[in-house]
């Protein structure tokens, strides 16, 4: 009878079980917080006053917080801001990333050294804040999504992942292709890119997260509200009523302006903000893994 | 371009440059409830200081507005640099009068950044509350609003590349964190004196009915350089549940730092989840009149740790902590919601705003209409004459962009004399509650209330641009206007005049950034974690880490003013 490896033994029963409980221990430790932000946002005022914070048992059901939050017009303007300037990010952020990585992973291409000793160096020197802000002015971006995607376009990190891993495609398999006459544009598109469906996921995963998650730059860069970005807009929510400084001194407090959200907003922002992400992370997860250990075992 | 920390005073300092904040912990207590009044000043790179005459000659001639009178009188300052008492409203006014007789503006156009604590309104376009405010004053603005956390990184990041609005609010707090503003406001703003110094302000009846002691704050490089937004005088007060305390005939006027003790033990009961104190140890500051920074004796500046009240103080804050008078969750977390202890009974007492005050009845009264809340008079440890802290005059900042022609310049101040109207006008109501009728509609007791369309569009905007005198307004419980009213008429006369008043001054930022390391020290021994015995090394160690050169500074610029 052939032995296998303890560790490719079958549990035992007992083993089976702690496994399983462990397991499910940690899921549900995962799992519990979603579904309390989730069910606060669905609760009424009176079940999370009752509940005195974070409501985990369902009481009365109400989609008053949502209705709260798009009400106005503003966060649902800003939701669509947000997926366009996700998705035209991502497709610029892409696109750019593959092909500087595509070029300094081919041996011998022009000034590739330098070029990946500049890029490189971003990883250890950022900008500042003015020289960014600078920067952006003078390209006369300020008040333009562009200016939301332009100076994050390409992250180091990413491209340095994606270099390597189109290093790690064997040589023959471009050179056969080269023999049979394909440009380096071809063999880009029909060799490489399908080979690393993975890791483009990965990294496209990567970058779609960072521009929806996009607010300093907002911030900085549009001064025109009707642009927010949700992020921006969601989060001028969650301050409301915290710092106005007149509120301090008490006598010039603005009158008729409303309380402190309650939580159930709170949370209901928590849930639009998060919800594009949890969507879409599934059909990308099963490349994680192979596309972010690319660096680590590529000599 | 930064100048070394701990730069003293120059020729040019002396004639009127800068400086912002006068020796004051309490003029943190405009940062609002997310911070602690006395928090940390993050310095600014140079220190300097302008002299009080100078300041004063600067400042338009004060003219109060006649159109309005406060139920409650208050008491205007005539202490330099100290905010007076506005007065208080018990009802709103019936039939609000107009403030101005003619249009303010004349068909302009202007952008103006200001910051917001709140969900953001829909745009000029879409927003009927703006396009009305707007056609009221005769021109347009149109808002930048900017998120009030991250508020000082983008107007650091516009005031140095030049992009600047034609109207910037800038709020004194972000303006300590600008390294150099002193050069930066001469580079980006307009200089207003030539327009507003005097009985140059006559065209702006309203921005001559801001108080004199605010406008003092707006001198920048000798120069009046902006509008300010008035402010109360006092940072904080010891709040107390008033219904609970009748109802169980507790002493609601303690006269000592002994009875406020003797207080704690009666009220303090953790087995009915009830503690007496939240954290009040910047009240007891006062208690044990602990000079607000400095204190000037036989020629010698001292500084508040070093005074020997200071140490009673720390022996009276570590038996009530360590006799567990104060909330566990308050001893245990910086971060305890006070409010949310105070407003479940769970505190009685604890140390806020008067804001607070206000804040605590609109979360309660209505479920609980007996809640009431009032403040301690102000007392001395030792029975004696009390001490109370001050804050500064103004605290945020209107500026007009450099280069603006006069006409436009004049225009401007014109929209903001439109929004310093004050409380009880019909520029006022319409600037905060928008058009009666469409934005929102009135009360029984005649209060606007806003509508759905109103909390969609309406937002503090226009509040943001200038000030006008603050006044108590809290008309839908006039029982707390009038309680509040005697407090700060009862507290004024024990306002505590600082070596400094009057007198500019931009902390040098190594003292500032002493503030924090140093009061963690004594922290630990309030807690009984260090023995009372340590503060002579505590202050021994802040002296050598800059207190002593600070005392330096401080005594060059009271020599310098002739006060030393």
């Amino acid at each position: 009878m052939m032995t296998s490896p303890p560790w490719a033994e079958r549990p035992g029963r007992a083993g089976g079980l702690a496994k399983g409980l462990v397991l499910t221990f940690v899921v549900a430790a995962v799992l519990f917080p979603i579904y309390m932000v989730v069910l606060t946002s669905l609760s009424t005022q009176e079940a999370v006053s009752r509940a005195g914070g974070l409501v985990t048992a369902p009481g009365e059901l109400s989609l008053a917080a949502y209705r709260q939050l798009f009400a106005g017009g503003v966060v649902t303007r800003a939701v669509l801001v947000s997926l366009g300037v996700t998705a035209a990010g991502t497709a610029i952020s892409l696109g750019v990333t593959v092909l500087a990585a595509y070029g300094l992973s081919r041996p011998g291409s022009l000034m590739h050294r330098p070029l990946l000793f500049l890029v490189l160096l971003t990883f250890l020197f950022g900008p500042g804040l003015i020289p960014s802000y600078l920067l952006v002015s003078s390209l006369g971006l300020v008040d333009s999504y562009w200016a939301l995607i332009l100076p994050t376009a390409v992250t180091a990190f990413n491209l340095v992942v994606m270099r390597s891993f189109f290093m790690s495609i064997p040589g023959e398999v471009t050179d056969s292709a080269r023999i049979d006459g394909a440009s380096e544009f071809r063999i880009l598109r029909r060799i490489v890119l399908p080979m690393s469906k993975g890791v483009t996921a990965v990294i496209g995963l990567f970058y779609a997260v960072g521009y929806w998650n996009s607010f300093f730059n907002a911030v900085l860069y549009l001064n025109d509200n009707a642009k927010w970005p949700l992020q921006v807009v969601l989060r001028q929510y969650v301050l409301q009523g915290q710092s106005l400084f007149v509120g301090q001194s008490g006598t010039g407090t603005i009158p008729g302006q409303a309380l402190p959200p309650g939580l159930a907003v709170q949370m209901a922002i928590v849930v639009v903000a998060l919800v594009p992400v949890l969507f879409v992370y599934p059909f990308v997860q099963r490349h994680f893994t192979k596309g972010v250990i690319v660096g680590a075992v590529k000599g | 371009m930064n100048r070394p920390p701990g730069a003293t005073t120059t020729r040019r300092g002396f004639l009127g440059l800068v400086g912002l904040s006068a020796a004051m912990a309490a003029g943190g207590g405009l940062l609002g409830a997310c911070s602690t009044p006395s928090g940390p000043r993050p310095g600014s790179g140079g220190a300097t200081a302008a002299a009080a005459e100078k300041l004063t000659s600067l400042a338009p001639a004060y003219t109060p507005f006649p159109g309005v009178r406060p139920d409650i009188p208050g008491i205007v300052s005539d202490l330099p640099g100290i905010p007076g008492v506005g007065g208080g409203f018990t009802t709103y006014p019936t039939s609000p009068v107009p403030a101005l007789t003619r249009k303010a503006g004349r068909g302009g156009s202007y952008k103006a950044m200001t910051p917001l604590w709140g969900p953001v309104p829909p745009g000029l376009a879409d927003n009927s509350y703006f396009q009305a405010a707007n056609a009221d004053i005769g021109a347009t603005v149109e808002f930048q609003i900017t998120d009030g956390t991250v508020y000082v990184d983008k107007a650091i990041a516009r005031l140095a590349s030049g992009d600047i609005p034609d109207i910037m609010v800038i709020p004194s707090w972000e303006i300590e964190k600008m390294a150099d503003f002193n050069q930066a406001v001469d580079k980006a703003f307009e200089d207003l004196t030539p327009y507003l110094q005097g009985d140059k302000v006559t065209p702006y009846p309203l921005l001559a009915n801001l108080p004199t002691a605010a406008w003092e704050w707006s001198v920048w490089n000798g120069r009046l350089m902006a509008v300010p937004f008035p402010t109360e005088p006092f940072p904080f007060a010891l709040l107390y549940r008033k219904d609970l305390f009748e109802r169980n005939g507790w002493n609601t006027a303690p006269k000592n730092a002994d009875e406020l003790y003797r207080l704690g033990k009666e009220i303090t009961d953790p087995k009915g989840k009830r503690w007496a104190f939240g954290d009040i140890h910047e009240m007891v500051w006062t208690i044990f009149r602990i000079p607000q920074e400095w204190r000037y004796e036989g020629g010698r500046l001292v500084h508040k740790y070093e005074t020997p009240e200071y140490e009673q103080m720390l022996e009276f804050m570590r038996r009530l902590f360590a006799e567990e008078l104060i909330h566990p969750s308050v001893v245990s977390s910086k971060g305890a919601n006070e409010k949310d202890l105070i407003g479940g009974g769970q505190i009685t007492v604890y140390r806020d705003g008067l804001g607070g005050w206000k804040e605590l009845l609109q979360q309660h009264r209505g479920k609980n209409p007996d809640f009431a809340l009032d403040a301690f008079p102000v007392f001395a440890h030792d029975g004696g004459k009390p001490l109370m802290y001050h804050n500064n005059a103004a605290g945020i900042f209107t500026f007009v962009k450099k280069g603006t022609p006069k006409e436009k310049v004049e225009e401007i101040l014109s929209i903001l004399n439109w929004c310093a109207a004050p409380y009880g006008t019909k520029e006022y109501e319409l600037s905060n509650f928008g058009v009666e009728g469409k934005h929102f509609t009135r009360d029984d007791k005649n209060v606007p209330q806003l509508n759905d369309l109103g909390r969609k569009e309406v937002a503090p905007t226009y509040l943001f641009l200038g000030g006008r005198p603050i006044f108590v307004d809290w008309v839908a419980y006039p029982d707390a206007v009038k309680a509040n009213m005697e407090w700060q008429q009862a507290t004024f006369p024990h306002v505590e005049k600082t070596p400094f008043d009057g007198i500019r001054i931009q902390r040098p930022s190594r003292f500032s950034g002493l503030q924090v390391p140093t009061e963690d020290k004594f922290t630990d021994i309030m807690r009984g974690r260090r023995p009372v015995s340590d503060v002579k090394q505590i202050v021994a160690e802040w002296r050598r880490d800059g207190g002593d050169e600070a005392r330096d500074f401080y005594m060059k610029i009271l020599r310098d003013n002739g006060r030393a």
